[in-house]
């Protein structure tokens, strides 16, 4: 098992990621997906609105594909309140949350992929993750990053 | 007045003996002779005496804690000894609440054990809860640990609760007084489905060492009413990573359980999610559907369907080296990833009864099969498993 180093950070609120994890639970055993908007800054992807989204998968037990329309919805959103689209979260009920081999073949390059696992007592389970280049400088590989939970305090924005 | 004028004035009620063990303790300005009359007159509750209960019971027991309350009815099996530190090699097969009490014995005999052999359930819950101060939930499963979360809110006790998965560990305090309740976070269990439990996804032995010391910390700070106490936080511990992280759980006003007067809450049994053999309801006995529409069979009901004269097709859906390691007599292994591609292999005339280590990889191939126009999958309701347990010993488990 490869440990590298993580390679960014993606910062959630509690509230979101609290947001992630209920929606990952009432979609299970299908797969849940949906956007993460917020900003970039250098090593940290700072998450500021979660968007669940429809998964318009064929097999949702076994997959998932964003629905076009709340692709389209979100990035307006985004625009609109000046953020960008960071990510995107998607959860593997029956898995652990590690990239599969079709998460790391569709993946786009500069985007957060949060995969959430379902256990069956506890909690989901967050991990994230972003195309990187390989060792070879050719290859893109899926690294993990790391997930931060960040709470503003109240009066702060 | 310091611990020493304390001992020295003879206001304790320690004896000689106590003073000598709880030495490190009683220096420790939080605790001192107050705090370990407080541990020594409180009451605590351990739901599970398995990977978490382990550790908690043992430091709660060291710590001088007056009275446990021990809740478990399951027997040591040989794969419990990876991570249930209370057991070793001489106790396979014995009730664990025996050995248990045995061992914690050892650790402090001024302990007062009560052992509760029986399964928590609905019509127990809250008499055994309320018969403590405190709850360590260290359950298997989710129909117990909504129910510990039910039974806790209603009693008015927290309920100081650990899980562990694979490498991920979870602490927090449900329950308390003005804190939120886990059904503030998951009103509901998720629904039936592919859920996979620790006996099927596995865990770090270690895990639940740490996340069960951890319960065991929180416990007595609980009881010393020392320090900041984890209500209303979750905190979250990676091991592969070695990160903790923390989430805030706030009280949620809609919360089915916490948000009612405790007379009004019910408490009733959620269906099993999973098919874990030492967690949910045992095995149906007849064929009635699942609420997932998956046909279940017992073991039992198994072998004489194998015995007859129109022997079913049986299929096995774990993976090659669990196969390789132990399989039903006669059966076909396809992976379950690899049924979607292999599944015209199968004859569609034919009875097909499906099995995996535990149900629930096998429920997921019985609907995958049912979909795609087989008539007759069945699924042998707790795997291998329970075929060990119930049919063939000579299976290995594991």
């Amino acid at each position: 098992m490869e440990l590298a180093r993580p390679v960014a950070t993606l910062e959630l609120s509690s509230e979101a990621e609290r947001v992630v994890w209920r929606h990952a639970r009432s979609a299970s055993p299908e797969e849940a997906c949906g956007l993460l908007l917020g900003r970039l800054a250098s090593g940290r992807v700072r998450v500021l609105t979660v968007r669940p989204a429809r998964n318009v998968a064929a097999d949702r037990r076994r997959g998932y594909v964003v629905d076009p329309a709340d692709l389209a919805a979100g990035l307006f959103a985004a625009r609109r309140r000046g953020l960008e689209l960071v990510g995107f979260y998607h959860s593997h009920p029956e898995g652990v949350a590690l990239p599969s081999a079709r998460d790391e073949a569709e993946a786009w390059p500069g985007v957060s992929y949060l995969l959430v696992s379902v256990p069956a007592v506890g909690s989901p389970v967050l991990r994230s993750y972003r195309r990187c280049r390989g060792a070879t400088m050719r290859e893109e590989t899926m690294r993990e990053e790391r997930v931060a939970t960040v709470d503003e305090r109240p009066g702060r924005e | 007045m310091s611990t020493l004028d304390e001992i020295a004035a003879g206001s304790s009620t320690l004896s000689a003996a106590e003073l000598r063990r709880y030495a490190r303790h009683l220096v420790i300005p939080e605790v001192g002779v107050e705090g370990q009359e407080r541990l020594r007159a409180a009451r605590v509750l351990l739901v599970g005496a398995g990977g978490l209960g382990s550790p908690a019971s043992l430091y709660l027991a060291a710590a001088g804690v007056g009275t446990l309350g021990l809740v478990e009815f399951d027997r040591v099996d040989e794969s419990n000894l990876q991570r249930q530190v209370l057991y070793g090699d001489a106790d396979l097969g014995r009730p664990k609440i025996e050995a248990a009490v045995e061992r914690l014995r050892g650790v402090n005999p001024n302990v007062r054990f009560e052992p509760h052999p029986v399964r928590l359930d609905a019509g127990n819950a809250l008499e055994l809860v309320e018969g403590y101060d405190l709850v360590v939930d260290g359950s298997d499963n989710f129909p117990t640990r909504y129910l510990v979360n039910d039974a806790c809110v209603k009693a008015g006790r927290p309920d100081v609760w650990g899980a562990v998965f694979r490498f991920e560990g979870q602490v927090s305090i449900f329950g308390a007084p003005g804190g939120p309740c886990y059904r503030c976070l998951f009103p509901e269990p998720p629904p039936p489905g592919l859920v996979p439990s620790c006996a099927e996804g596995g865990v770090l032995g270690v895990l639940p060492g740490i996340v069960g010391a951890l319960q065991a910390n929180e416990a007595v700070k609980w009881i010393l009413g020392a320090g900041d106490s984890l209500v209303g936080r979750l905190v979250l511990f990676d091991a592969l990573a070695f990160r903790f992280r923390e989430l805030q759980l706030p009280r949620s006003p809609e919360c089915p359980v916490c948000s009612r007067e405790p007379a009004e809450i019910s408490l009733r049994e959620t269906a099993a999610v999973c098919a874990d053999p030492s967690g949910g309801p045992a095995p149906r006995p007849g064929p009635p559907p699942d609420p997932s529409g998956v046909v279940q069979l017992a073991p039992r009901q198994v072998a004489e369907r194998l015995g007859s004269n129109a022997p079913p097709l049986l299929l096995d859906v774990r993976n090659p080296n669990e196969h390789a390691y132990c399989r039903i007599e006669g059966s076909t292994l396809v992976p379950l990833h690899e049924l979607p591609v292999r599944f015209e292999e199968l004859d569609r005339e034919r009875e097909i009864v499906v099995y995996c280590h535990t149900g629930v990889r096998s429920a997921e191939a019985c609907r995958f099969l049912a979909a795609r126009g087989f008539p007759l999958t069945l699924n042998l309701a707790g795997g291998i498993e329970a075929w060990s347990l119930e049919v063939d010993p000579s299976v290995p488990r594991y």
